[in-house]
This record gives C-alpha cells, structure tokens and sequence, in this order.
C-alpha cells in the first residue's frame, strides 16, 4: 500500500505542476501589488524552486516531522484546512447514509425483480433504475432545489434549503429538531448521490439471485417441498448477496470522490467541496492533501470489501 | 462480473439444441430480441447514430451561427390556422424581440402580415455530408412566397441567438464519440496488459498487477479535474483539449478493464479446450488469438455498450465543473450545463432540451449494454 | 408644579432608557462618536432614516473566509469579514465617495502638504473595552505594514511614487503626525488601512516580541484561533463559524458610531453570512426567504421582478451606479517582438487605425441586451462612471454629460473603410483580407474559460470581425493560462476586467509605461510612444496636488488621451449595480458600488435595522 501512495502522489504532484500559473496567478492581476512583492511571496512559498526539489522536501516533511505542508491560502495545517470544522464527519455522514440507503432500497428491488423475472414490474424497476443513472447529477439537484423553492414554496412552512441546516439550526445544539431538519436536508442528497448507484446494485442483485436460484442446492430446496418464499429469502438470498459485499469497499470510496458535483449544487459542507475549492485557488499541498485523501480512502475500501467477503463467505481465504 | 440471464433460459437453450443447430452469433441475437427495453434501446441508440452523421442536414444553421436579434427565442411557433382558412402546410411568422424596461422581460412578438411556409430540402450554409458530398441541402426551412426568409429555431435559441436545433445535432457527434473514442485508448490497453498478465502470470502478472492497481488507487473526478486544468494550460485548440479529455479518461479507466480481462484469460487459460489446443501443439500466439480471444470478446462488447453512457456523463460532469468540451464547439453535457442555472429552468425551459437527450441517450445505451450482456453472456460468472 | 412633573417624567425616561442600554450592553457615547444624521434633511444621509435596534440578518456569499487577519489577507472572501472588524483613520463615503474623517476626527495640512496631522477620537474602545490611541495607529503602521515580515499588500498601497513610505509619528496619545517626501494627494484615501489592536498582537510580531519566529504574525488569527480572541474597532466582530455554513458576527457593543438620535450603531444585533457553493443557490434562498438581502446577477433580475410585489421585495437596478472596475480587450502591440516573428500583425497592432477600426466593429449595444439583460453601462474610460475626476462629468465631483467622452459608435462600414485605408484587404478573394503580402490576417481571442459573459462578447466581437472580413477566432482558456499569457505579452487579444476604485493613480501600474500590467506594450519601458510619455505626465500631475479640480483637469485629459489617442485599452461595459432586499430590511437603499470598507453587497451595513 505504501508503494502505492508513493506512486500515486508522485503522479499527482506532476499533474499539479502542469497545471497552469500558480497560487500568485491571481494576485498578479492585482494592480495595486508590486513585483518585488510578488517575488518575496513566491520565496516565501517555495514557488521558485524546481519541481523535484519540492517534491523532496514534501516527503521529507512528511517522512520526518509528519508534516503534510501547509496551506497558502490559511497559512494552516493541509489537513486542519481539509477537515476544518465538520467536513469530515459530514462527508462520512452524507456517503455512509447514502450509501445505506441504497442498498436498504437497492436489495429488496433486486430481489423482487428476479423474482418478478420479464414483468411489466420488472420492466419498470429497471427502468427507473436507469432513469436514476441517466440524469446528470448537477441537473438533478439544481431541478430537486428549484422545485422545493419555486413549486412546492417550503420557505412558507419555514424550511430551508440547501446545505445540512435551516438557518436557525446551524449553530443550535443538538436536539430532535435539530435531527429531524438534517433529515429534510439530507434527502435530495440521497435522492441525487442515490439513484446514480441504484441502478448498478438494483441489476447485479437481480443477476446474482437468478443465478442462483438456478444452482442445484436451489432445485433440492424446491424438490423437498419447501415453500417458495422460504426457498428464496433462506436459501438464495443469502448466497446471492455474497458477490455484492466486494462491491460494498468499492462503492463507498467513490462516493467520497464522485460527489463533489453534488456537494458543490446542494451546498453540502464536505471535504470535497474544500478540495474544489483549492484547486480552483491552486492551494498545491491541499490538493496533494485532498488526492491522498481519497485515494487512501479507496484503498482502505478495497481491503474492506476483501475483509468482508472473506468474513461472509468462509469459503474464501487469504494467505 | 455477474452474467444475468433469465430463469427460463436454461431449459430453452437445451430445446433449441435439440431441434435445430444454432450458430453463437444466432444464440445471442435470439437471447437479444428477447429483452424488449434492450431493443428498443437500441433503436433509439440507432436513430442518435444516425442523426449524428447527418447532423449538417437535419440542422438547418450552422452551430456557431449568432442571429443577434433572437437571443433566448422560444421556439418558433408553426401555425396551420390563418385568419381566413387552415392549412395542412405548416408556415410561422417573423418575430421581433422586445424588451420591457419595467420588467426587464424579453418578448417576442409576431409579426402576422406575411407568412413564411415550411419548405423541405432548403438551401442553407454549405457542409460535406458524411465528410465526403460537398453540398447545400438542409432538411428544413421557412420562406415566404416572395422569396424572403426567417430563421426557423425549432428549439429556440442560447443567448447569442444561435439555434439550438442544430446545436443540439452537432453537440450529439461529441457527445457521441466520447465513448468510442475513450474506448479507442483505453481497450488495447487493457487488452494487451490484462491479457499479458493474465496468460503468463508469474512475474510480469505481478508486476503489471501492482502498476494497474496504482492507476485504480488514483481517484478518477478529482484527478481528472487536475489534468483538465494542467490541459488547458498549454493554449491548445478547442478540438486538441476535447483529444487531451479523451486521454486522460482513458488513462484512469483502462485499469479496471484489464483487471477483468486478466481474470477471464486466467480462467479460460485452464479450460479443458485450451489444454486439448496446447496438447495439439499450437503455440501461444494461435491459443490467444483462436481460443482466447472470442472469449474473452463478448466481455468486450458489453464492457463498450457501459463504457460510452458512462463517459457521457463523465463528460457532462467535466463541463460543469469547467473542464469539458469548450465554446464554439458543443457537445450534449456543456449545451445542457448553460442552461442549467436558474434563469435557465424557468425563463427559458426550452434550453433543457438537450439535456433530454442526455438522459435519452445514456437510457438507451444502458437498456442495450444490459440486453447484450442477458445475451452474450448467458453462464459465465465472473 | 406641572414642570416638575414633566421634568422628572423626563428624567425618568432618560435613566431608563439608560439603564436598559446598559443591560442589553450598549455602551454610552464617547466624547468623539462619530455621528452619521441619518434622515436629517440638507445631509448625505437625508433619504435614509433612523432605525430601530435588534435583530438578525441573513446575507450569503461564495466561499469560505482562509483567516481572520485583516492586514495579511488580500482576498475579497477574507476581507469581506475582516474589514467589519476593522476601521481606519479615513474613509469613503458610500453616499458621494468623498473622503472623510472615520477613526481621525480631523486632521491638518501643512501648507507645503508634506506634512498631515491627525487628530484621533477620545474615548473610542476596541471591542474588547480597551481604550483606542495612538500606539495602535503607529504599531499598524510601523510594525505591521512596514514590517517585511508580514505578508500584506497595504505596504505597496501606501508606497509613495518615489518609493519611500510616509513616516508616521507619535505626538501624543491622540494625535499622530504623518510626513510624507512629496506632495501625494491619493494619501489621505491610502491611509485609511485598518489599524489593528496592538494590546492583541504585538506578542506575535517578532520584531517586537523576539521570542516568537520570524513570520509568526502571518499565521496569527487563523481560522484556528478562538473567536473569542479577536478584537477590532469595526461594527462587527465574528462570532463563531462553521465552515461551508455560516459565519456569525455580532455587534461590536464599544462601535464609536451613533445616528443623530444618539443610538449607538449598527442597530443590528447579529448579521449572519452563509456560505454557499453556487449563486444559484443563493437566489434559491432569497426566494424561499432564507436571505434577507442578495446581490443578484443580471440575468436573475427578470424573475426576481416578476416576484416583486407578491413577495413584498425591491429590485434595485442602478443603472447610474455601475461598478467600479474595468473590462476591456487588448490589442498585443508586442505580439511576436520576444522571437521576432509576426512582424506584420504587430505592425498592424501598432497601427492606431487599425486599433479605431476594431472599437468601430464592437457591438456593444448586443453584448449588453443579449449578455447581461440590458443592465450595464458602455464604458468608455479607464476611470469609473462613479469616481468624481471621470472626463464625463462637468467638473470635480459634477453631473455627467459625457461632454468630453470619448464614443466609437458601433459601425461595420466604417470598420471596414478604415482597414481599407490602412491596406489590409482582401488579394486572393477568399474572402479574408491580407496582408501586403498576400498571405491572410489571422488573430485569435483569448478570455478566461467559465465566464460567460466574457464568452459572449469575444463570439459577438469574432463574429462582427469575420463580417467585415477579419479572420479571427475566439478561444477561452483557463485564467491562469490566460493571465500567463497577458503578463508574457503571448497573445493576439485578451478580454478580461480589472478591479479598480475612484482614484485614477490607483490604475498606475496598468497604464504607465513602465506599469506590469502595462500588458498591450511592455516595451514601451525602453521606448515609449509620445503619447505614453504624456499619460506618465499627466498621471504625475494628477497626484502631484491637493486641489481636487487641477486633479480634475489633469486625469481628465489623460482619459481622453488614454481612450482617443492611446487607445491601449478598448473599453467593452460594465454591469449595473443590482441587487435586492425584502422590504422589511430599512435603509437598504444606501447600497452603493462606492460603499465604505465595511460593506458587502455595497451595503453598509451598521445602518441597516429590521423595521417593527
């Protein structure tokens, strides 16, 4: 895994060297700075030096001091400027819910699609399931805001929208109507992150319980008259979900990644939406911070979903 | 990856085998007529294939062409009704842009003192069909019997009064060939490394496995947006930075590809049939292009019909974030982008269209991958 | 008897008006507030009135505030909180723009204007109830912006033309002395920097405090300090904050501000800043009433009128009031001079002609009504519609009547007879004109990637050149690439926009020859144009005295010398002022481009209260 980070940050650093100007780029159109100004700035910040230079001197921070840079824009810590406040709580808040969601909608559908095999039902569930998939996700969330405020006009029954929080709740402790405002907040989170998923499980589910429901144990369960419900919940369910548990590491760290889009329309406050908003700045060490970031994050979920498997399915072993 | 198929299949395939003698490509496309959101998925991606390459006649301007008296036109009414008799012949009126200082509301208003008729196969701007046939002819157009004419916007117009018809028909070959193009890069990729990995396994499987796993520890938004970023710093041409997208995305996507393949060549490698080949003397290069290969071929064509929706969304995301396809040049995710911000949904709905054509097109490839996949793949899980 | 009565009534009411001001902890007027007579008739402020105390407000932005250090920060997303906090010796008035007297009661010229003595409040207290002097004006000066060590962009701000900084010296606990090595008169708006607290920050400067290392004040007040911590002299101080939420700022209860009534100000308790990802976002608030006040795009003003009178609001659209700042393309007049290639285009760039020809072929009536709603202003000159010395008024501080601007009317005909005069036609009848040469004229348009707006009017501009023959193209980069571009002097023609204020020498890095943003002609170092020469004169005359009309008469032939002769710049428009408030918000109508430091939409916002 170390190799792997290596690997990875070094591939990262050089996209973010290739990218174009640097932190001082916009100050440089600040008619009121001077050159010299400009120039001290970049000593300061290290901007002067060659790229592999830098790139040295990163790892050494982090080999030596376990100090991943600092932020030019806070003048702070990578990662106090990453997870300042909340984010990173939030960010596991709004994926894991999300994520839970899915499956807990995902599953029985899937379940009732095999079962329902060619339909007018099982039609219609893929269907919609891929309709989820089909709506570009910041269309659908700037569509799910609007209705809220232009068709439905929640603000005369004093909810907000956007963000986690009505106004009066953000600073609030926490109470049970707190909670039940972050859940009037959170849902087009699901709505949008979760249909985009939903589709994928919704099918592999449907496969996996059709194959097994072919497999011979399957046919005896049958032939020693067991009942069909008993045949399906008991019996193929439970095997079928076996191969969807690899997907379950794999899912969450997308999550984590791919709904920056999301976060940005719906105004969620997640680490991603910091992220963005560094690489607009080119804050250098936080973006690097925000890559590592996550792809420690897919890792984890990979070695996740191999824990889990093997923890399911006592068939599978690791050395 | 699971192989979906359906309950009755089993005992089908075994009937069919009985009576009569079908060859694979049959098999499949019997398997394939059954699944009827697949076909009509298919239809669909048939239909946007074509219109595509006869985007320049469908199209009655050119995409870039601003007529500045019209920004934000809603689309042009057709009337069949005048004020003295009905008309099958469809005909509009010119209108005029007018704008209210107290409100600040553009409208448009007719101008009903001359009609201009519906015509087909009109003159317009020139173009090369299908690259090749220099010439003039557009589906459509409107003219008035003394020879005037009035542009006819069918989806109305953006806000350089530039239609959205044929924006829309251009937008989609972008929109279009993002998917093949990624394909392009990334499947030989992830055909030779996966199935070099795969077929010897040993050292260089262990080595190109760690490699592939690097590319697949790299999250792909966010480091797709550093690289569009690090693209457009090199000043290239709207074409050149659409190219560059098409490398990048094929760049972190050709990992996975050939972790799959890998695994089927691993397990097809041990089949009895491949063993029989190899005891029959044929040497390696036969084995994989004679044995392996048509195998491991239908997981490509499934892997193909996922890979170009998903792209497509790829791409819209990108444009909305900054870092997608670039003006003048369109495709489906940036025309759908402009219109998306308030204004756009409610003063003028009309620039969601493309927007639909979006979702319809990601439908249909999803509905067609998933029929091929019911199909091509009727044992095998992976 | 009677009297008596009256008197003690009055008294009564007195003390306890007193004694309930102490208890919601407002403090009792110093000896110098500064009084703003709020709907007193014959004042700047007699459209405003008197406001009602309490309250919070909701307002939001985009992006995150990265410290709450309001000397070392630059960017507008930080110093939209800081500079609440903060106040300085001097200030704009939102209502006229004039300078005037804000933590400085009043202050002396010597008649030679080298030396300004300030005479500071008595009696003003940070927010921390610790009394305001003289050492915190010297240590913001001399310690702070001074000091090479701090990172901030006030030392160049304050830099004298001739490279020295005005001294500034204490006299005594309420008088500072400020000398200066020439006669500059934008001085007395440069000194208007906030002063920070010294009894806060002087632990952390090394300077004074050699425990601490070099550098540590650009890390202090961080987003990681207390917000209890901070401390200012502004209307409001930060509360608390949450990052993408909100940030909270509560009334500073020591502010030295009272209307004419003698209510202390801001009227408002707390005023509270969301922030958000998107403007989008934010007009989706205002609607569903989660926002007081917005600072809406042009293109929201449609909808947001539609709404107005069933959701009890006020669009102001301010068509006289457009925003500070410039927009402009420029036309590379170095372009290939680095390797020596591209002769023809650059003697084409050079050739002022050609340059009048392209402000011929700039529709910028269509970019206006088609790119922004109709809601901008042309512009015509480097300097603001809204500052006092702009050529298009009258005289110092007059109407305007555009007398003496300079106006190309948008006309494709005499466009295209002028690049005929000047011989690029077209030779081989392809239908693009040529060079002499014969081969074809091919320029290319750059402008930042994501603004549509700027998008807009580099297609109309392409678009209206290709018609009159001109092969060019319209290309948006990425605006870093963009700004490498322009500072490299690598382009054909960029559009962009600068941000500038009411005083014309504040544009001098951009048009001195010697400037670095002098982007269209950094050759012009070595060896300037006579006109460049004349722009640098004239630009030294602006500032080279303290009477506002000589000023006046200087800045004003160097916009029409700038706009006519140079042509450097050729100015596109500029986007009214709009924005909109519920109408239960009052005094929201003071909102002005020009608005003081402490302002956000342009609002000020210690005048604004919640009517009953």
């Amino acid at each position: 895994m170390l190799p792997l980070l290596v690997l990875v940050s070094l591939f990262s650093f050089a996209i973010i060297q290739l990218m174009p100007g640097d932190y001082l780029t916009r100050a440089r159109l600040d008619p009121q700075i001077k050159q010299e100004t400009l120039n001290a700035l970049a000593r300061r910040y290290g901007l002067d030096k060659p790229f592999m230079t830098r790139y040295l001197a990163w790892v050494k921070g982090i080999l030596t001091r376990g100090d991943f840079g600092t932020s030019f824009e806070t003048r702070q810590p990578v990662f106090f400027t990453l997870f300042l406040g909340s984010r990173l709580q939030w960010t596991l808040v709004v994926s894991i819910s999300t994520m839970i969601i899915t499956w807990l909608f995902a599953i029985p559908l899937g379940i009732y699609s095999a079962t329902h095999q060619y339909k007018a039902s099982d039609h219609g569930l893929t269907f919609f399931g891929f309709l989820g998939l089909s709506i570009p996700n910041f269309f659908f969330a700037l569509v799910v805001l609007w209705l809220l405020v232009a068709v439905f006009k929640v603000g005369n029954y004093g909810l907000g929208i956007g963000g986690l929080f009505d106004n009066r709740f953000i600073a609030a402790p926490w109470s049970l109507a707190k909670i039940g405002n972050l859940l009037w907040h959170i849902w087009p989170a699901w709505l949008v992150i979760g249909t985009s998923g939903m589709a994928g499980l919704l099918r592999y589910m449907r496969g996996s319980l059709l194959d097994t429901l072919s497999l011979q144990y399957v046919q005896t369960a049958r032939a020693k008259g067991l009942s069909e419900h008993i045949v399906v919940y008991k019996h193929a369910v439970r095997n079928a979900i076996n191969p969807l548990i690899s997907m379950l590491g794999m899912t969450l760290p997308n999550l984590v990644a791919g709904s920056l889009v999301t976060a940005i329309v719906l105004n969620l406050p997640t680490v991603e939406r910091a992220f963005w908003s560094a690489l607009q700045m080119q804050d250098e060490y936080v973006i690097m911070g925000g890559l590592l970031f996550f792809s420690l994050f897919l890792l984890l979920g990979n070695l996740l979903a191999d824990i889990l498997l093997a923890w399911v399915d006592p068939r599978i072993r690791y050395n | 990856m699971i192989g979906l198929r359906r309950k009755k299949g089993l005992k089908e395939e075994l009937e069919y085998r009985e009576y009569v003698s079908l060859s694979q490509g049959q098999m499949i496309w019997r398997a394939f007529r059954k699944h009827r959101l697949g076909n009509i998925g298919t239809v669909i991606v048939l239909l946007l294939v074509a219109a595509a390459f006869f985007a320049e006649f469908f199209a009655p301007y050119h995409y870039a062409e601003q007529f500045r008296l019209y920004p934000f036109s809603p689309p042009t009414t057709f009337h069949f009704r005048s004020e003295d008799s009905f008309t099958l012949r469809p005909f509009v009126y010119k209108t005029t842009r007018e704008f209210d200082p107290e409100t600040y509301q553009p409208t448009f208003v007719e101008d009903s003192s001359k009609k201009y008729h519906i015509r087909f196969f009109v003159r317009g701007y020139e173009y090369r069909l299908l690259g090749l046939f220099k010439t003039n002819v557009h589906l459509f157009g409107a003219r008035a019997n003394d020879g005037s004419e009035v542009p006819v916007f069918l989806l109305g117009t953006d806000t350089f009064g530039r239609d959205l018809l044929s924006r829309t028909m251009i937008g989609g070959r972008i929109s279009l060939a993002v998917g093949p193009l990624v394909i392009l890069f990334s499947f030989p990729l992830s055909i030779v490394l996966g199935g070099l990995s795969g077929y010897y396994g040993g050292g260089i499987d262990m080595f190109l496995q760690r490699f592939g796993e690097a590319f697949m520890a790299i999250p792909a938004l966010p480091i797709l947006l550093a690289m569009g970023a690090a693209l457009s710093g090199f000043g290239l041409s709207s074409t050149m930075i659409f190219l560059g997208i098409i490398v990048s995305l094929s760049l972190i996507s050709w990992a996975g590809g050939a972790r799959v393949i890998r695994g089927q060549v691993l397990a097809i490698r041990e089949m009895d049939f491949v063993t029989a080949a190899r005891a029959a003397g044929a040497n390696d290069l036969r084995i994989i292009l004679r044995h392996i290969t048509p195998n491991v071929m239908s997981y490509l064509v499934v892997a193909a019909t996922l890979t170009i929706p998903y792209m497509m969304l790829t791409e819209a995301a990108l444009s909305f974030l900054g870092y997608g396809v670039r003006e003048p040049m369109t495709s489906w995710g940036q025309l759908l982008n402009a219109a998306t911000n308030i204004s756009g949904i409610e003063e003028h709905p009309w620039l969601l269209i493309p927007g639909i054509f979006i979702v319809i097109a990601v439908l249909a490839f999803n509905f067609m991958g998933d029929a091929l996949r019911d199909a091509v793949d009727p044992f095998t899980i992976v | 008897m009677k009297k008596l009565v009256l008197i003690t009534a009055s008294l009564l009411v007195v003390f306890s008006a007193c004694a309930v001001a102490l208890a919601q902890g407002y403090e009792t007027m110093p000896e110098d507030a500064l009084i703003i007579p709020l709907g007193v008739e014959g004042t700047l402020y007699d459209f405003l009135e008197p406001g009602l105390r309490g309250g919070t407000m909701y307002i939001s932005t985009i992006g995150d505030p990265k410290k709450w250090n309001h000397t070392t920060s630059k960017e507008t997303s930080t110093t939209l909180y800081t500079s609440q906090m903060m106040a300085g010796l001097t200030n704009q008035n939102p209502v006229n723009g004039a300078i005037e007297p804000e933590l400085a009661k009043s202050w002396d010229i010597s008649d030679d204007g080298l030396v300004i003595t300030f005479h500071l409040r008595r009696g003003i207290m940070w927010s921390d109830g610790t009394l305001f002097g003289a050492d915190d004006v010297l240590f913001t000066f001399n310690d702070l912006i001074y000091n090479e060590d701090v990172d901030t962009s006030s030392r160049d701000n304050i830099q004298l033309p001739d490279d020295t900084f005005p001294v500034v010296e204490k006299v005594d606990d309420h008088t500072v002395k400020v000398t200066l090595s020439m006669t500059f008169r934008p001085i007395l708006t440069q000194i208007g920097v906030g002063i920070m607290p010294k009894h806060k920050l002087a632990q952390y400067v090394h300077k004074l405090n050699p425990d601490v290392p070099v550098g540590t004040f650009n890390e202090t007040w961080g987003l990681d300090t207390d917000p209890a911590e901070l401390c200012g002299l502004g209307p409001f101080i930060v509360e608390s904050y949450e990052p993408d939420q909100q940030v909270v700022m509560r009334r500073n209860p020591y502010h030295y501000r009272y209307d004419a009534n003698g209510t202390q100000l801001p009227y408002i308790d707390k005023y509270v800043i969301l922030t958000v990802a998107s403007q989008d976002v934010s007009l989706l608030k205002f609607r569903n009433g989660e926002l007081d006040v917005f600072g809406c795009r042009p293109a929201d003003v449609p909808i947001l009128k539609a709404e107005e009178a069933a959701k009890d609001i006020t669009v102001m659209v301010a068509r006289d009031k457009p925003v500070l700042g410039t927009t402009w393309i420029t036309v590379n007049q170095d372009v290939g001079l680095a390797d020596g290639t591209r002769e023809n285009l650059r003697n084409l760039f050079r050739n002022r002609k050609f340059r009048i020809a392209l402000c011929h072929a700039m529709d910028k009536e269509t970019m206006i009504n088609n790119l922004v709603n109709g809601l901008a202003v042309p512009q015509w000159s480097p300097v603001s519609l809204l500052s006092p010395f702009y050529a298009g008024r009258d005289y110092y501080g007059g109407p305007i009547t555009e007398t003496n601007a300079v106006i190309f009317e948008y006309d494709l005909d005499k466009a295209a007879s002028l690049l005929d005069e000047i011989g690029i036609i077209d030779r081989n009848g392809d239908g693009w004109r040529d060079f002499e040469d014969g081969t074809t004229v091919e320029m290319e348009f750059n402008t930042n990637v994501g603004n549509t707006v700027r998008e807009g009017a580099i297609l109309i501009i392409v678009d209206d050149l290709n018609k009159i023959g001109l092969k060019a193209i319209a290309n948006p980069i990425d605006f870093n690439t963009l700004v490498t571009k322009l500072l490299s002097a690598d382009y054909d023609f960029v559009y962009l926009g600068l941000t500038g204020g009411t005083e014309p020498n504040s544009g001098g890095n951009v048009y001195r020859p010697c400037g670095t943003l002098h982007a269209w002609h950094y050759s012009a170092c070595e060896e300037p144009y006579e006109v460049e020469k004349r722009i640098d004169e004239l630009l030294d005359a602006g500032v080279a005295t303290l009477d506002n009309d000589k000023a006046f008469e200087a800045y004003k032939e160097y916009q029409i010398t700038l706009a006519g002769e140079d042509l450097g710049l050729l100015y596109t428009f500029n986007n009214a002022y709009t924005y909109v408030y519920y109408n239960y918000v009052g005094n929201a109508q003071v909102a002005s481009p020009l608005g003081s430091p402490s302002s956000f939409y342009g609002l000020t916002w210690d005048l604004v209260f919640k009517k009953g």
